[in-house]
């Protein structure tokens, strides 16, 4: 069985990346991980059983805590027993899924609630002034501020140029979002809450997709439809 | 009192913060408190590209203590495991 394990190709990080689709980064690191236990025990195989063993890709995940947007990821979430007991959960491409999802929340018609507006900025890593000056020199930091705690509700105008300064700034980080300037000012924003106060925002369902770049190399991008 | 500053410490922790090829493993508990200061994934990344490391803990792995700001400038503290040849970072708690 030794000789069985020891005769398989010995596959490099750059090769990986390119051949390898939907899970790219899982696998690097899986492979590191392996290799270390590799060179502790040399025994791949028992190497193998072990890692199975602690780790999962789990099927459907609730991201809202990393992204601070209501976000569910499938097929994605890896969730490990580490030696120590401990549950840990990693999400692949991690910068990618924040802008995804702040993209697909840009482009979902239903007004902006103020702790989305500063979800999304931190996405951006934006401060308050920082925010304010780039929406329109004349806005004040403590308007955004009022924004953001709800105590000043945000305009239809001012809300459409957060939403496109968003999509504009994070548009490259979301290549499998789909997304024009035009989709922004064509957006009929409604604002569910008038009449049903406890109305929840449905999440933004996001997939890891191999997506096809026009270069032509192959990436792996979050996607928001299933593709069979 | 000045906080001690781990030198060597922290300029391996910046270098892999912010090593795009960096897993960040977050542990449950971790996430909870996160949760509960609201913090997202975001803030804890920040702190920890730009923090420095103040205590140096042996326990099963060795932890570091990283006192850090988040996105808006509020004070964080994460403690986390860091693993430089697999460039990942386990985050232990953040407080």
């Amino acid at each position: 069985m030794k000789k069985h394990a020891d005769e398989r190709p010995e596959v490099s990080k750059e090769e990986l990346r390119v051949l390898d689709g939907q899970h790219r980064r899982a696998k690097v690191v899986e492979l590191s991980a392996l290799a270390e236990i590799k060179r502790a025990t040399g025994d791949l195989e028992r190497a193998e059983a072990k890692l199975k063993q602690v780790e999962r890709t789990l099927a459907k995940y609730d991201a809202t805590v990393f992204v601070g947007l209501r976000t569910v990821v499938y097929n994605a979430a890896i969730e490990r027993v580490e030696e120590d007991g401990e549950t840990t959960i990693e999400l692949p491409k991690l910068p990618e899924l924040l802008a995804s999802a702040a993209v697909s929340r840009c482009l979902l018609p239903v007004r902006l609630r103020g702790p989305e507006i500063r979800a999304m900025r931190r996405i951006m890593k934006l401060t308050l002034a920082d925010l304010a000056k780039r929406l329109d020199e004349k806005t004040a930091t403590e308007t955004v501020s009022r924004w953001e705690s709800e105590a000043q509700p945000m305009g239809g105008y001012a809300e459409k140029l957060l939403r496109l300064l968003v999509c504009e700034e994070l548009r490259e980080n979301a290549p499998g979002i789909e997304y024009n300037a035009s989709m922004i000012a064509n957006l009929k924003v409604r604002d569910p809450w008038r009449v049903e106060p406890n109305y929840e925002i449905p999440p933004a369902e996001l997939w890891l997709l191999p997506l096809k770049e026009r270069s032509g190399t192959i990436i792996e991008a979050w996607n928001e439809k299933k593709v069979a | 009192m000045a906080l001690p500053h781990y030198v060597t410490e922290t300029q391996i922790l910046r270098k892999i913060a912010c090593d795009p090829k960096c897993s960040l493993r977050f542990t449950t508990h971790a996430l909870k408190e996160m949760v509960a200061d609201g913090w997202t994934a975001d803030d804890v990344q920040h702190a920890l590209m730009h923090g420095q490391v103040v205590l140096h803990e042996q326990k099963q792995d060795v932890l570091w203590r990283v006192e850090g700001m988040d996105i808006d400038g509020g004070r964080i503290r994460v403690v986390v495991a860091v693993y430089e040849l697999i460039i990942r970072i386990k985050v232990i708690t953040a407080f």
